[in-house]
């Protein structure tokens, strides 16, 4: 079960308002390879592990990108925070605030409603375990093209820890891959 | 504060351990991040409140980990991963308050643990991370103490929560504090 740690895993301190960067931050908060996906993926994944090794590495990853989802809640949380409703207009989010007023919703930049169907569980752990290695890769990729797109250092120091998470995570699945094959497992 | 941080800066005996070669290099990359480069940064460091290295981080017995300090504002533990995107150089992490520099000691060790967590996991026989895990969490259990004595419950589970009116309410929510 979860127990919550009233703080984040790395500080989010964002001085600047930014609405159109929150909308684009918004793709590692609900997109296709999202923090959201990795952590429902891992979640979903873990019981065909064919041992306490798999099956500790997916939940304990798991429960740590459930820490990013809340970094980045944090990033667009804080780049739209005290927008008045001229801003809001003006740089292109009242789609979202019609609908969601300030609260977040997980959707992609353009609008895309996050769905399960970004990620797979198919009951195999070496199959699993190469769709994660890939997921970490993409992720990792994502974050790079954010980290293009902005030259504001309160955003870029969370942005490049994240992305720095993901390859951590793809070498740990990539050893346990290994693990697995070289045991004869299928 | 101020001057007891800038002390520790001119007192070089006591910044830079002896040890091994990663310690010389560790305490160069140190010290770019720290020696002001003009009047402003010398203003900045001598009011700088943040995340600092704990120099009893780094000595023997590292397992081959950065310090926690080092390792926590790469976002890697672990030095042969390390890779950052285009010559990134992290940065000083900055604090607005004594609170805050606590919380994020106590963030640099949790998150020190969930890597060393993730390590273990997949090579549960490594006795070295085996007691660095255990070290780091004595230390950062320590910490949460401190932080809770002063401030309020940072988990559900605090002894802070035994007063009335519900102590729970007493800690911003981390998104809006941003740590």
């Amino acid at each position: 079960m979860w127990a919550y740690e009233k703080k984040l895993q790395y500080p989010v301190n964002i001085k600047n308002k930014n609405l159109k960067l929150a909308k684009l931050m918004m793709a590692q908060y609900g997109g296709g390879n999202s923090e959201l996906a990795a952590a429902l993926r891992y979640l979903n994944q873990r019981y065909t592990m064919p041992d306490e090794k798999g099956k500790n590495l997916l939940t304990d990853i798991a429960t740590e990108e459930i820490g990013h989802v809340e970094i980045m809640d944090s990033i667009i949380y804080q780049l739209m925070e005290g927008a008045s409703i001229e801003e809001i207009k003006k740089e292109g989010m009242a789609d979202f605030y019609a609908e969601h007023g300030n609260d977040l919703y997980p959707v992609n930049p353009s609008g895309v409603p996050f769905t399960v169907t970004y990620f797979s569980s198919v009951g195999d752990p070496l199959a699993n375990l190469s769709e994660d290695m890939a997921a970490e890769e993409k992720a990792r990729a994502v974050y790079e093209n954010l980290i293009d797109l902005t030259d504001d250092p309160d955003v870029l120091a969370p942005l490049n820890f994240l992305r720095q998470r993901e390859i951590v995570h793809f070498t740990r699945f990539k050893e346990l891959y290994d693990y697995y094959k070289n045991k004869g497992i299928k | 504060m101020n001057n007891k941080y800038y002390e520790y800066l001119n007192n070089s005996s006591n910044i830079y351990p002896v040890a091994g070669e990663e310690n010389v290099i560790y305490d160069e990359y140190l010290r770019q991040q720290m020696v002001p480069n003009n009047f402003n940064d010398m203003m900045d460091i001598q009011n700088f409140i943040g995340l600092k290295p704990n120099m009893q981080n780094n000595i023997n017995n590292d397992c081959g980990l950065y310090s926690t300090y080092e390792g926590f504002l790469k976002g890697n533990m672990f030095p042969e991963l390390y890779s950052p995107y285009k010559n990134y150089k992290p940065q000083k992490i900055k604090a607005s308050s004594e609170g805050e520099a606590l919380m994020l000691q106590i963030s640099e060790l949790g998150f020190a643990l969930k890597d060393i967590d993730l390590f273990l996991d997949v090579h549960p026989d490594n006795s070295c991370m085996i007691n660095k895990y255990n070290e780091i969490l004595n230390k950062k259990n320590m910490l949460v103490n401190e932080y809770e004595k002063t401030y309020g419950p940072i988990t559900l589970k605090s002894k802070g929560l035994n007063k009335n009116p519900w102590a729970w309410n007493d800690v911003t929510a981390p998104w809006m504090r941003g740590y």
